[in-house]
């Protein structure tokens, strides 16, 4: 087998399909060796000798083994003692399923103790270490990946190692808490529970969750996670490895976000006052666009709303209306931004906009409305009101039907003459091409319980097709995708299904610099073998 | 392949006579002896008679306590990874004993849906959900109420249980401050 | 009163009574049923349904069976024939109450210089009436089955018709073997031959003049006809419920449900009346022919008061035993009432033994002498009938429901020509013996 150089024993094994235990090792942390369980036998001039695989750089002609009776033997050993004063409480520790520790407990079967002294109680069962996180002391195996993590990442180095031998723990310095931007990430690299999310225990048993692929929608990043969720309802945002973008990393902010779209929600669709069906709440629509002259008609587009979305919005101004009257504003606020993950711009989709060709610079539009050229305006993901209020009365006052295609209830759904329930990142499949450049993919985790709350770009699809407009015959999003990819000249030769898992890096000046800016964010080498 | 022939009539039975002569006899002999021993039927009056059930019947569930009445459950919802119809639907907290972590702030079994498996018994590490009390006229005027909540659950002090049900209970720590039954 | 005017309320009270009397014992009949049913398969039967507390034994279960199908929706599918669909039911209850007007309860009764007639149309076709009108039932079967417009009720339709019309040979031509011997279609004449006993070849028998004793034969194909013509088990392909759902009633709901149903037990009633009539002597108590019983009052009141204390007694008996099995379950009506009807049978059992010694002691007087004859000749006309009523009952929870290729084999090529054997046999004895 053939490495890069460089590559460690045990990341040439993981990166290969070999099998072989480890706790304290993590791809993207740096080294430290000292759980003992990756133990392999290397050959040498001295005949087979023990050695732990993580840190140990893999060298020509070097013959290892990982399965020989010496080197299970030892990783046994190993497995026994980090497990001897570790609780047995796994049906009410919320690691249990996700456990590295009961996984590989099962899988090497020691089943009985054999500890004839009695256990050493730490203490501390839960210690309230930060805004989200909570420390179990007991479960702990000392494995440090925390304490790397904080140290190697956000740099804060709130988390250390106090006392020795069978007291030893881990705790924060006195003083500090674990309130960094990236906290949450703790509670995903430790192996076992001791380290647990506020937001997450006892919520929901990971065995039940199912997981969906997806991407961040929080700022331009889009870095790239699973979006885990039980019987409709969402229970977290994980974080997706991707070794070109978010490594194994999302922030807080993003991971907390998973109640806000399922919260606040448009639940039917509603004309005046009055709930509709889609069905005639589309007919509606329709009757009072076909009244009006196509010069009169405005749409804002959204860089919330995914690449399929502002396509068909984008499509059906060229073929119906006049598509100079389609815009996409950028007016949220700034965020925080900071070297690791976190931008400023909280865009998702803006990149995909300047691909598209939507225009984002509206100072005309605004003009025109104000003068009343327009007398119906579709507002898709985008809350006018929402960001400066006074302004968009202003603006909005001579527009007669205000049609809004929303997620969540905002103060411009409240506005709205024609409200059409539309479905968040969640509960649909699509694309957002992130500030890098980089083509992503997301897919549908849940469906929502009314059928009437439709995703944006197939609810405007029914919407041509009431208005008796061709090329709008879309049963679902790839087949969108597959369609916009086939007209537009970055896309070429892609379909829905056919975008890697990490996404595609697509022709376009990136609009933000890559993650991780003077971070040794990749401390080991990925260690695929050569073809 | 070997051709099975229908065993058909012989002789006196194609005339069906004497067959339906002796079903009759047969028949008639139960009326006769039904009809003065009315005593022997072995119907049993259900509501007012109950049949002593057998140790294995599986009845309807409860849930166990602690010695200081709360529940024994610590919502670590293997009986509803266990229960093949998901009628059980947990909701767990943290316990205001600060030497229990978790336990059921919710603890619903939905009887419509159950199958009366018994998984969800064999799933439990604590002993602390039993089938055995005999009830078996589950019956309601309305789905919520056949929704049978912790509370309701844990009420069993005064209520029959199947004779003989003692499952051995198992035992996971056996010292240390946080070894509770 | 003139006789004229005599007749006229004769026949209009007797009129009343048989269409009465089927209809009362359809409840009899539907109780005896499902008690039956329940005796013969080691159950209970209906038990629970009770009016504060008083069961009858099962017996209140009808009233609610009533309530419930009154209650029901009266469904009238779309697409049907709504006339036929309407009519289908009336027309069969309707020709199921008709037969018993020819039918005679007991003997008539000489009456201060007036004949009181028990029977509302002494009609001189009798027999051929009845054959004729029962031969109209198949109608409401075929409109109810064709009219519904549903396949399983067509097939039920189908084969009703089919299987009448098949036996209705067998049963036409084992009734003329009762003609042939009898030499009378006039049904008071019939039970009246009944009354002496059997001779043969100047030989006197020590049995009935009964149908069943002159044709035995003929007994049999008329009681299996009137199985088949009543759509009943064994013969109730019609109906077959694992075949045909419902068969021709498929899509009737409610009233016009609880018609067919009602028809049905009311014809198998008739049938009953029909067979005690033409095969067992009508209302005549066996050995004792009404001129008899009315030389012997002492006779008539034993046998009347001892067949009275013998069924009440055993009653009292049943009844007993049954709450003595539900004493430990009950308080209050439901336990006593056991009691109170057995305590009741055992009273009537024992005035009726009084009755008979003081009837034995101080003599009787002129009048009482047909008055008891009618009595104990209509309570020998019940048992008779009742019996049959058990038979039904007895047969459809002992037989299972022949295929319908049996059902025709049997229909074509046993009954008829056996009846058909039967008519020449009794042709050649009846003229050895003249």
């Amino acid at each position: 087998m053939e490495v890069p150089d460089g590559t460690n024993v045990l990341e040439a094994a993981l990166s290969n399909d070999v099998p072989l235990e480890h706790f304290c090792y993590h791809r993207y942390l740096p080294v430290a060796g000292n759980c003992r369980t990756c133990m392999v036998e290397i050959e040498g001039p001295k005949g087979a000798m023990l050695t732990i695989g993580c840190n140990t750089k893999v060298a020509e002609g070097m013959v290892i083994h990982t399965d020989t009776p010496k080197a299970k033997a030892a990783q046994k050993n190993a497995l026994e003692m980090l497990l001897l004063d570790h609780p047995l409480d796994c049906p009410i520790c919320d690691k249990a399923g996700e456990c590295k520790l009961q996984n590989q407990y099962m899988e090497y079967g020691l089943y009985d103790f054999r500890r004839g002294v009695p256990r050493y109680f730490k203490g501390g069962k839960d210690e309230d270490i930060g805004e989200h996180v909570i420390l179990d002391q007991e479960r702990c195996v000392l494995c440090t990946r925390c304490i790397r993590f904080v140290d190697e990442l956000p740099k804060t180095s709130e988390l250390g190692i106090v006392n020795r031998g069978h007291e030893s723990k881990i705790t924060i310095f006195p003083g500090a808490r674990l309130d960094n931007a990236y906290s949450g990430n703790v509670t995903d690299i430790c192996p076992v529970g001791a380290l647990t999310l506020k937001e997450f225990r006892f919520k929901q048993r990971v065995w039940f969750l199912k997981k969906t692929e997806s991407v961040c929608p929080g700022c331009a990043r889009g870095c790239n996670i699973t979006v885990e969720h039980n019987r409709g309802r969402v229970y977290r945002f994980m974080p997706r490895e991707s070794a070109e973008l978010n490594k194994t990393w999302i922030c807080d902010e993003g991971r907390f976000s998973f109640n806000y779209y399922q919260e606040n929600r448009v639940e039917e669709v509603r004309v005046g006052s009055s709930p509709k069906t889609l069905k005639e709440g589309m007919e509606q629509l329709a009757g009072i666009l076909s009244g009006l002259d196509k010069e009169e008609v405005a749409a804002i587009a959204s860089p919330w709303a995914s690449l399929e979305d502002n396509f068909i919005l984008k499509k059906l101004f060229e073929k119906k209306f006049n598509v100079k009257n389609l815009v996409a504003p950028l007016w949220a606020k700034k965020g925080d931004t900071d070297h690791l993950l976190k931008l400023a711009e909280k865009y998702p989709n803006e990149q995909g906009l300047n691909l598209l060709g939507i225009p984002t610079d509206s100072k005309d539009f605004w003009d025109k409305m104000e003068k009343g050229a327009f007398k119906a305006v579709i507002v898709m993901s985008q809350n006018p009101f929402g960001q400066d209020e006074g302004r968009a009365r202003k603006t909005y006052g001579k527009v007669k039907t205000l049609v809004v295609l929303s997620a969540h209830k905002t103060k411009t759904v409240e506005q709205a003459s024609l409200v059409f329930p539309a479905r968040p990142f969640t509960e649909k499949s699509g694309t957002f091409v992130n500030a890098t450049s980089r083509l992503q993919r997301f897919r549908q985790a849940i469906e929502p319980e009314n059928p009437d709350i439709v995703e944006s770009s197939l609810g405007l699809c029914r919407l041509a097709k009431v208005l008796m407009v061709e090329g709008f015959e879309f049963e679902d999003t790839p087949s969108i995708f597959n369609a916009m990819a086939k007209e537009v000249e970055v896309l070429k030769g892609l379909t829905f299904h056919s975008i890697p898992p990490t996404g595609k890096v697509l022709d376009l000046n990136p609009i933000a610099p890559e993650p991780f800016q003077g971070v040794k964010a990749q401390p080991n080498v990925l260690g695929k073998a050569k073809a | 392949m070997k051709v099975v022939q229908r065993p058909g009539m012989k002789g006196p039975e194609k005339i069906y006579v004497v067959e339906v002569l002796k079903g009759l006899w047969l028949t008639f002999s139960h009326v006769f002896y039904n009809l003065f021993h009315p005593e022997k039927l072995p119907t049993v009056f259900f509501p007012e008679e109950k049949k002593a059930l057998p140790p294995a019947t599986r009845g309807r569930h409860r849930l166990m306590k602690r010695e200081d009445d709360s529940p024994r459950c610590t919502a670590c919802m293997l009986c509803a990874t266990a229960c093949p119809a998901e009628c059980i639907h947990i909701q767990a907290a943290e316990s205001p004993d600060p030497n229990i972590e978790k336990f059921p702030e919710k603890f619903d079994i939905d009887m419509l849906r159950c199958v009366y498996c018994g998984f969800c018994v064999e799933a439990c590490p604590l002993d602390a959900i039993r089938m055995d009390i005999p009830e078996v006229t589950v019956a309601g005027y309305t789905r919520d109420s056949l929704v049978y909540h912790k509370e309701f659950l844990m009420d069993h002090d005064n209520k029959d249980v199947v004779a003989d049900y003692n499952p051995p209970r198992p035992v996971l720590w056996t010292h240390g401050p946080h070894a509770k039954p | 009163m003139d006789s004229q005017t005599f007749t006229l309320i004769n026949i209009t009270v007797m009129t009343v009574v048989a269409w009465i009397v089927p209809l009362q014992f359809v409840p009899v009949f539907i109780w005896l049923e499902r008690k039956g049913s329940a005796i013969i398969q080691d159950r209970i039967g209906p038990d629970r349904t009770g009016i504060l507390g008083f069961r009858l034994f099962g017996m209140v279960q009808n009233f609610a069976d009533v309530v419930k199908l009154l209650m029901k929706e009266n469904i009238v599918p779309a697409n049907v024939n709504r006339f036929y669909f309407m009519l289908a039911p009336f027309w069969a209850m309707t020709v199921s109450l008709l037969p018993l007007l020819v039918v005679p309860f007991a003997a008539p009764l000489d009456f201060a210089g007036r004949t009181v007639r028990f029977q509302a149309a002494d009609l001189g076709v009798g027999l051929l009436y009845i054959l004729s009108i029962t031969s109209m039932g198949v109608f409401g079967i075929i409109l109810a089955g064709w009219s519904s417009n549903n396949k399983f009720s067509l097939l039920g339709g189908l084969r009703s018709s089919a299987q009448m019309i098949s036996y209705e040979l067998s049963m036409g031509l084992a009734m003329v073997g009762i003609l042939m011997v009898y030499q009378d279609v006039r049904m008071s004449s019939i039970v009246e031959a009944q009354g002496r006993l059997l001779t043969a070849w100047g030989h006197t028998l020590p049995l009935p003049h009964w149908g069943i004793f002159l044709q035995p034969l003929s007994f049999l194909l008329f009681l299996v006809a009137s199985f088949a013509e009543t759509n009943r088990n064994p013969f109730d392909l019609a109906e077959g419920e694992s075949e045909l759902v419902a068969g021709f009633h498929v899509e009737y709901s409610s009233v016009k449900f609880s018609l067919f149903f009602m028809a049905e037990y009311s014809n198998m009633v008739v049938a009953a009346f029909v067979i005690a009539t033409l095969f067992l002597g009508g209302y005549q108590v066996p050995f004792a022919s009404t001129e008899t019983l009315r030389q012997n009052p002492q006779l008539t009141l034993s046998l009347l008061c001892l067949l009275v204390a013998l069924l009440k007694g055993t009653a009292g008996l049943i009844f007993y035993k049954i709450g003595n099995r539900q004493r430990h379950l009950y308080a209050g009506v439901k336990r006593a009432e056991p009691f109170l009807f057995s305590g009741l049978c055992f009273a009537v059992a024992l005035a009726a033994l009084a009755l008979l010694a003081m009837g034995l002691t101080m003599g009787l007087p002129a009048w009482m002498n047909g008055v008891l004859t009618v009595f104990l000749q209509v309570l020998c006309l019940s048992l008779k009938v009742l019996f049959f009523c058990w038979l039904f009952v007895w047969v459809r929870w002992t037989l299972p429901r022949f295929r319908y290729d049996q059902l025709m084999k049997m229909g074509w090529k046993l009954m008829l020509p056996l009846a058909l054997l039967n008519l020449l046999v009794t042709g050649v004895i009846i003229l050895t013996q003249k």
